[in-house]
């Protein structure tokens, strides 16, 4: 095949670098709750304090009806998965205690759910708690907890609403979280209830959830000046960022070859657990900017991409078809939000230095490789 | 404030395959000239804008266009292979090259129109690179393709004046379109892009040509002269990305070249013709510097010179002639420059055979031609001479229609 002389190469590159005065950002706070969530996160360490409330279906017949010595065992099944942070070596020795959530129907607060919840509009504070048990956590376990017969007793008590139960750290118990299978996988926590029927045959039969949600609440002061970029799983914080690569990039049809997005880590706010997390990126409309009510979706995303801080101490979003769609015009540049999917199992917070950071070299940063054909 | 920090880029090239189905020069310029002559004229060494033929269609010259013996139909194919000794390259082509349709007007006039290609342009480049972006590297491959050329729709008529003189007169709508592809990916450990551009250039232009004949009184030779008058064309370009609008960028005006030819057909036996042409065009300096579609010349193009020179044995008619002894021999000799010029020149030289086959009462013919031609130029010291070997075939039917017979 011949070899033909070119005297210039068929395609060319360049790169720029969008330097932090033009980058926008900004952190959205949202209620912190994991629901809608394949986990349930119960314990304290220095970053957040969480619980998780579960919410039962109503007693059905003969249960709502049947004579208390009749019960021959009620127990509350958990499936749990594993510590955090995790490890395996030397885990912390987490108690954790539950409790049922009661009222009575003169004081009536509105039964909660997952979409209604989260850690600013529910206080225990409002409930009478009960403590039915204490118990001693263990990953990749399953925890039968024998639970006391009154339980039914009181939740057949018309005179009172049924809240649920509430599973939180117990008075005593060291530092650490333990995560626990929720009621959207088929690892769902239930009530094994067994009794003995008319004929005096051994019925068992298991109440399962109709809701459940882990409530956080962040210890460390997030929001700061300046305001960190702060990304956390379930709604608790996403992070807006806008490049205005219009004013570097005019030529429409310029192709892009590359795109990094440098995000230095603040170690002081950032907690992940030592596990790596999956950052999404979805595109923004015009509103979501000004009013703030962004709500993500793990099926409205434009990249993803894994990180850890034990990793890198800076995280290099590679996103070149997103900024492609804002220099071509395909997309109005209402910029990005960043985000971790609330399915995530671990309820870290990751915070990165804002584009008006006292040091310069900690801004944010994004370098381009541009291609030109012909 | 904007800041833009241009950050080094490594580049290696790893690889530049190309691959040229008409000619590596075809790149440039307007492309390789294509054959759009009569293929009698192409056995002939590409002479005989002086050669009468009232069977078909001699497009060279419209002052011939006159004394057509039928109304007839041609049409022209050829196929060429090109092959490259020092790069051990070998390829081929098959192309039609042409129709046209003529008719007597009379006694003194004829008309004719038709199609012809005047350039060609196909080649292919697939090279690959690598970069190192960021610290990741990024290798990448393109294929760029390229096709087109320029074609002429061409109408005229020629008019007998006296005995010795006739005169012709085309108009020719010129057209075209060059398109150049081009398919990079992009291949790194995280990404996996595609780019596409396409670039459309068209032409499009109106061109006088007119033509002279002279006959000797005694019918031994003829003298002849054609004008391709220069023409200012318009070009549109169209660029198509994998992003961004289609955009026309621009639109300019090329100024095709004029050519100008002189030739003769001597009579050196009864049945034996000597013909011979001499083509020069005239072309403005900077033409593909402002006109290209691959590669930007930087230097100035070259007024193109073409000569040949043929023989042609035609039958000795009588009523016993058997089949061989009723076609015609004929074989030539032609060379010729192109106008791009890049330190130096692009010429060709080559010999030429042919034969015609009349058949069904000298209203049908077919035309044969071979041509074996050298090529070399300002590729030479990288790519050597090329050999090029084409076959033409041309087929004329013909039906004595539109002719006034005169009743003895």
């Amino acid at each position: 095949m011949p070899t033909l002389s070119l005297n210039r190469n068929l395609v060319s590159f360049d790169s720029i670098t969008v330097s932090a005065d033009l980058i926008s950002d900004t952190t959205v706070f949202s209620e912190p709750y994991v629901g809608s969530n394949s986990y349930l996160v119960v314990g304290e360490d220095d970053n957040l304090k969480a619980y998780s409330i579960l919410l039962f279906e109503d007693l059905d017949s003969p249960l709502d009806t049947l004579p208390t010595d009749k019960i021959i065992s009620c127990q509350l099944i958990l499936r749990t998965v594993c510590y955090l942070p995790l490890d395996t070596t030397s885990p912390p020795a987490l108690t954790m205690s539950v409790s049922s959530l009661e009222m009575d129907d003169d004081v009536a607060i509105d039964v909660w759910t997952e979409d209604s919840t989260n850690s600013t509009n529910f206080s225990l504070d409002d409930y009478d708690l009960t403590e039915l048990l204490t118990f001693t956590y263990s990953d990749s376990d399953t925890l039968e907890l024998d639970v006391p017969y009154d339980l039914i007793t009181t939740w057949r008590d018309t005179s009172k609403t049924n809240y649920g139960l509430v599973i939180q750290a117990a008075a005593g118990s060291e530092a650490g979280l333990g995560i626990i299978y929720s009621g959207e996988t088929s690892y769902y926590p239930y009530l094994k209830i067994s009794y003995l029927d008319e004929d005096n045959d051994t019925v068992t039969v298991a109440m399962t959830l109709d809701e459940d949600v882990t409530l956080t609440e962040f210890k460390k002061d997030l929001e700061v000046t300046p305001q960190p970029n702060l990304i956390s799983s379930g709604k608790a914080a996403f992070t807006f960022l806008k490049f205005s690569v219009e004013e570097l990039i005019t030529d429409k049809n310029l192709f892009i070859g590359g795109a990094n997005l440098y995000l230095h880590v603040d170690p002081e706010l950032s907690e992940d657990y030592d596990k790596t997390l999956t950052i999404y990126v979805s595109l923004l409309d015009s509103t979501d900017w000004d009013d703030l009510a962004y709500s993500p979706s793990t099926s409205d995303y434009v990249a993803t991409q894994s990180f850890s801080t034990d990793d890198s101490s800076v995280f290099v979003l590679k996103i070149p078809y997103t900024v492609q769609l804002f220099t071509s015009g395909y997309n109005g540049n209402f910029g990005v939000a960043m985000w971790i999917s609330s399915s995530s199992m671990y309820p870290g917070m990751l915070s990165f230095c804002p584009t008006e950071d006292a040091d310069p070299s900690l801004r944010p940063y994004m370098e381009i490789l541009l291609m030109q054909e012909e | 404030m904007k800041n833009i920090y241009r950050t080094v880029l490594i580049m290696a090239v790893v690889t530049m395959t190309g691959r040229a189905q008409v000619s590596n020069y075809a790149n440039y310029g307007f492309g390789i000239q294509s054959p759009a002559n009569s293929v009698r004229l192409i056995g002939m060494g590409n002479a005989g804008i002086a050669a009468q033929d009232s069977m078909s269609l001699n497009q060279a010259n419209p002052a011939l266009w006159q004394g057509f013996g039928s109304t007839s139909l041609q049409g022209q194919v050829y196929s060429s292979s090109l092959t490259v000794p020092e790069l051990d390259y070998f390829g081929g082509i098959a192309n039609f090259s042409g129709f046209s349709f003529k008719m007597p007007v009379g006694k003194r006039a004829g008309f004719a129109i038709g199609l012809a290609p005047l350039t060609r342009m196909k080649s292919s480049v697939n090279f690959a690179d690598s970069l190192v972006f960021q610290g990741d590297q990024i290798d990448y491959t393109s294929k760029v393709e390229l096709t087109g050329g320029l074609s002429e729709l061409y109408i005229g008529g020629g008019y007998r004046v006296s005995n010795w003189l006739a005169i012709g007169l085309k108009a020719k709508v010129l057209f075209g379109n060059y398109v150049v592809r081009n398919h990079t990916e992009l291949v790194s450990d995280d990404d996996d892009l595609e780019s596409y551009y396409k670039r459309t250039l068209s032409i499009n232009g109106n061109q006088i040509s007119g033509g002279i004949l002279f006959t000797d009184p005694s019918r031994r030779f003829n003298l002849a002269a054609t004008v391709d008058l220069g023409a200012r064309l318009k070009s549109w370009t169209t660029v198509e990305n994998s992003y961004g609008p289609d955009t026309t960028d621009r639109s300019g005006d090329i100024d095709y070249p004029t050519i100008i030819t002189i030739g003769t057909s001597l009579r050196v036996a009864k049945t034996l013709a000597l013909n011979a042409d001499l083509r020069y065009g005239i072309y403005s300096e900077d033409i593909f510097k402002n006109f290209y579609v691959f590669q930007q010349f930087t230097s100035d193009s070259r007024n193109s010179l073409a000569a040949g020179i043929g023989l042609e044995k035609s039958p000795r008619r009588t009523l016993t002639s058997n089949f061989l002894q009723n076609m015609y021999y004929r074989g030539g000799f032609y060379y010729q420059t192109e106008p791009v010029y890049q330190n130096s020149g692009i010429s060709e030289y080559g010999l030429t055979a042919g034969i015609s086959m009349p058949f069904f009462n000298n209203l049908n013919r077919v035309d044969l031609a071979l041509t074996y031609g050298l090529r070399k130029g300002f590729l030479s010291e990288e790519i050597g001479y090329e050999e090029v070997f084409s076959m033409h075939l041309g087929v004329t039917t013909g039906e004595p229609w539109f002719r006034r017979y005169k009743r003895r």
